[in-house]
C-alpha cells in the first residue's frame, strides 16, 4: 500500500475559520470561568469548561491533520481502514465535539435552578438535536457514497434538506444564546455565540445558493 | 455591549481583505475579491469588465469604512469615552451599509457575472461558492444589528419576563405542611401565662381565655 498525505495545504479562508474556532473555544473556557468566579452556587459548570477545552484542542489538532490523503495499490482491509479513519476525522469527531458542548449546555441549564431555565433547556436540546441530525446525515452520506453512490444521487435533495434543517436548528439555538449572553453581560459568551453565528452563516449560505 | 460591534467590525475588515467567492478548479482555486483581484495560482488584477470592477470597489470601500467605524466606536465605548446611547446612529447605520453592500454585490454578480465568470446561460453560483469576503461582511453587519437590537430590547422592554419559569417541584420548600420551629416559638412568646382579667392560667395554645373569654 502506498499512502500519501498532504499537510498544511490551506486556503486563506480555512486559516481564518480555524483561528476563529480556536478563539471561540478559548472564549467558552474563559466565559465559564468568569461565571464560576461570579457565583459558587452554579452546578455543572465544570462540564462546560471541559467542553471548551475539547473544542479548542480539537481545532488545534485539526490544523495539523492532513488536508488531503491519497491511497494507491491497497487491499480491501486497508481500504476499509482508510474509509473508517476519514469518516471519524471529517464527520464523527467534529460533530461529536459539538454534541458534547450541547450536552454540557443542557446539563448546565437543567441542573441550575435559575429563572430563565426552561427556554434555555429547550435551546440546548435544539442545539444538540441539530448536531445529532447533522452527524446522522453526514455519516449516512459517507456510507452511501462508499457503498451505493446511485442511491445517494437519487436522494441528494433529501440529504441537502436535512443539512439545511440541522443548520437552521443550530442557528435558532445560537440566536437565543446571543440574547442570553447579552442579558448575562458575559463578554466571553458574547464572543462565543457571535462567532458561532458567523461560522453557521459560513456553512449555510453556500448551500442555499446551490439549491 | 461593545463586543458585538467589535466582532462585526473585525469581520467586515477581514471581509475586505479576503476573497468574496471562489471556484474549486483542477489547477487550484479561482478566487475573486470585492475590489477585483483574482487568483489562480498567481495574483493579478481583473480589468476587463469595468462595471463589475467599479461596483466591487464601491462595495468593498463601504464595507471597509463600516468595519473601521464599528471597531472605532466599539473601542470608544470600551474605554468609556462614549456611552451606549451616543453610538446609536453608528451601530444602526454602519451594519446596514455592510449588509446592503454585500447583498447588492451578490445580486449584481448573479446577473452581470453571467457570460463573464461563467459561460452565457449558466448560473454564477452553480460554479462559484461564497467565501469569507461576502459572508463575513453580511454576518458582521447582522451580528452588530442583532447585538444592538437585543440590547435595546433587554434594556427597554420586559422581554426576559417571558423566559421566567417557576422553579422545579422538588426545589419548592414544603412550608405550609411542616411549620418551622421558629413560628411555634414566636406563638409561645406572644401567649401570656395568665389572664390579665380573671387570673386564669390558660397554658400556651389558647387565643381566648377559657375562664372569661378575654382575647389575648
Amino acid at each position: 500500500m502506498t499512502i500519501t498525505f498532504y499537510f498544511f495545504d490551506y486556503e486563506l479562508a480555512f486559516l481564518i475559520i480555524t483561528i476563529l474556532w480556536i478563539i471561540q473555544g478559548f472564549s467558552l473556557i474563559f466565559g465559564s470561568k468568569l461565571l464560576k468566579n461570579d457565583s459558587n452556587e452554579l452546578r455543572f459548570l465544570k462540564n462546560l469548561i471541559i467542553a471548551g477545552y475539547i473544542l479548542t484542542l480539537w481545532f488545534i489538532a485539526h490544523f495539523f491533520l492532513p488536508t488531503r490523503m491519497a491511497l494507491y495499490s491497497y487491499t480491501e482491509f486497508e481500504e476499509n481502514l482508510f474509509f473508517t479513519i476519514t469518516l471519524m476525522i471529517y464527520s464523527v469527531i467534529p460533530n461529536s465535539v459539538f454534541i458534547i458542548i450541547g450536552v454540557a449546555l443542557f446539563l448546565f441549564f437543567y441542573k441550575n435552578n435559575h429563572l430563565y431555565q426552561k427556554p434555555l433547556v429547550y435551546t440546548s436540546i435544539l442545539f444538540t438535536g441539530g448536531y445529532i441530525l447533522d452527524l446522522f446525515n453526514s455519516v449516512l452520506i459517507q456510507f452511501l457514497i462508499r457503498f451505493d453512490v446511485y442511491v445517494y444521487l437519487d436522494l441528494i435533495d433529501l440529504f441537502l434538506g436535512l443539512k439545511i434543517l440541522s443548520l437552521c436548528m443550530i442557528l435558532s439555538a445560537v440566536v437565543i444564546l446571543i440574547l442570553f449572553s447579552i442579558y448575562l453581560n458575559n463578554r466571553y459568551f458574547m464572543i462565543f455565540s457571535g462567532l458561532f453565528l458567523f461560522q453557521l452563516f459560513y456553512m449555510l449560505f453556500p448551500i442555499l445558493t446551490h439549491l | 455591549m461593545f463586543v458585538f460591534p467589535l466582532i462585526g467590525g473585525i469581520l467586515c475588515i477581514i471581509a475586505f481583505f479576503t476573497p468574496a467567492m471562489f471556484a474549486p478548479m483542477y489547477s487550484g482555486s479561482y478566487s475573486y475579491w470585492f475590489w477585483g483581484m483574482i487568483n489562480i495560482n498567481r495574483l493579478s488584477f481583473n480589468n476587463e469588465r469595468i462595471d463589475i470592477l467599479i461596483v466591487g470597489i464601491v462595495v468593498g470601500a463601504l464595507i471597509l469604512i463600516s468595519g473601521i467605524k464599528l471597531v472605532y466606536s466599539a473601542n470608544l465605548v470600551r474605554t468609556e469615552k462614549k456611552s451606549f446611547t451616543d453610538q446609536n446612529k453608528t451601530w444602526v447605520r454602519m451594519p446596514l451599509f455592510a449588509i446592503l453592500s454585500s447583498i447588492t454585490w451578490f445580486f449584481y454578480i448573479s446577473n452581470a457575472g453571467e457570460g463573464y465568470f461563467v459561460p452565457p446561460g449558466m448560473d454564477v453560483w452553480y460554479y462559484f461558492y461564497m467565501d469569507i469576503g461576502l459572508i463575513g461582511a453580511f454576518s458582521g453587519g447582522t451580528l452588530t444589528w442583532l447585538g444592538y437590537l437585543f440590547n435595546r430590547i433587554i434594556r427597554e422592554t420586559n422581554v426576559m419576563s417571558y423566559f421566567i419559569t417557576t422553579p422545579r417541584k422538588e426545589i419548592i420548600i414544603p412550608y405550609k405542611k411542616f411549620p418551622t420551629p421558629e413560628i411555634q416559638t414566636t406563638q409561645q412568646l406572644e401567649t401570656p401565662n395568665f389572664c390579665p382579667m380573671c387570673g386564669f392560667k390558660p397554658g400556651t395554645t389558647y387565643k381566648f381565655c377559657p375562664g372569661c373569654g378575654f382575647k389575648f
